[in-house]
């Protein structure tokens, strides 16, 4: 089965095109970029690539933008969708590992893991962050995860369906985990090479952002 | 009766009046009338006759009835911008749908 990925993409013109020629390269032809409103050329990039791309007019949050990917693709009839970075942190490589699980209906979502896997280069601040956030979730969900913040998902089309995600932006993350519980899918953690860069770190959430998400997600968690 | 009530009280009037305006052109729901009714009359009430907030604040065992008036304003004010908090998120949401709409919109062209 062919898997549709999902790329949510905000001014990622640098690292764009290199990731969806890898995935391309490696027989992934399905590819959805939802470009969140980037103010440089990430969609002329990604579409010469051979990317489908939706644009976002204004940036709504990574969370939007991945709704956005995921309601087009079911659209189109996807049957298995697969989320990912549009930094380079993930490894199209590691794609069959996340979609065999799911062939095989031994689960309905795959779940990828750093820390079940590896973590090039991760800083300790960061690290430190997503042990917290993936606790967090544990404690707003009552799932335990290795790594809860992971963009890197497969998804069955029933769970697709299934899954609402209402959050714009990081909150998704948790919201996500959520709502396999609120359907009692079934879910599992595959490991997962994360390859930190300057450039990816550059690009992520500032520890200091962590309460106001923190804060974001308890109100998630209890009002949708 | 003090200039400064008499100045709250002309104030208070004015808001309430404000309130009532609203409510008549139909742009405040009668629940949220009520509820900024019970407010600002009892405010006007208040302002005519301060002496009034020690009956509630005595049985609650606060010692002066000023420090009740400003307890029950931050709790006010507290939660009033909370509600404001949550309206932006829904406002945020609601613009979303309509950005993801028009994403999908010119795909589908």
């Amino acid at each position: 089965m062919r898997p549709t990925i999902i790329i949510a993409a905000f001014n990622e013109t640098y690292s764009i095109k290199k990731v969806v020629t890898t995935l391309r390269r490696k027989g992934y032809d399905d590819i959805i970029v939802v470009d969140d409103g980037s103010f440089d050329n990430t969609s002329e990039q990604a579409e010469k690539a051979g990317a489908i791309v939706l644009r976002h007019i204004i940036n709504r949050g990574q969370g939007a933008a991945l709704k956005t990917g995921i309601d087009y693709a079911l659209l189109k009839g996807s049957a298995l969708l697969v989320t990912f970075d549009a930094d380079g942190q993930h490894n199209a490589n590691e794609i069959d590992a996340m979609i065999t699980p799911i062939l095989n209906e031994e689960t309905d979502i795959t779940l990828g893991s750093r820390f079940l896997g590896r973590a090039t280069n991760l800083p300790f601040l960061k690290w430190s962050v997503l042990k917290i956030g993936t606790f967090f979730v544990y404690l707003l969900y009552g799932i335990k995860l290795t790594d809860s913040q992971n963009g890197f998902r497969a998804l069955s089309r029933k769970s697709a369906l299934q899954i609402q995600i209402t959050s714009d932006r990081m909150e998704h993350a948790g919201e996500i985990i959520g709502e396999i519980r609120r359907n009692k899918l079934r879910y599992k953690e595959v490991p997962v090479t994360i390859s930190y860069t300057k450039y990816s770190l550059g690009k992520g959430q500032k520890a200091s952002a962590a309460i106001a998400l923190g804060i974001r997600m308890i109100i998630r968690r209890f009002i949708r | 009766m003090q200039a400064i009530q008499l100045f709250f009280l002309l104030f208070l009037v004015l808001i309430y009046s404000v309130v009532i305006a609203r409510f008549t052109k139909r742009r405040l729901s009668p629940r949220s009338f009520i509820a900024w009714s019970a407010l600002w009359i009892g405010a006007i009430l208040v302002s005519i006759n301060p002496s009034l907030v020690s009956y509630v604040s005595d049985p609650l065992g606060v010692g002066r009835a000023i420090d009740f008036v400003i307890y029950s304003a931050i709790v006010l004010l507290l939660y009033l911008n909370f509600k404001t908090y949550l309206r932006q998120d829904a406002l945020n949401r609601d613009l979303t749908k309509v950005v993801r709409s028009l994403a999908i919109r010119e795909k589908k062209k």
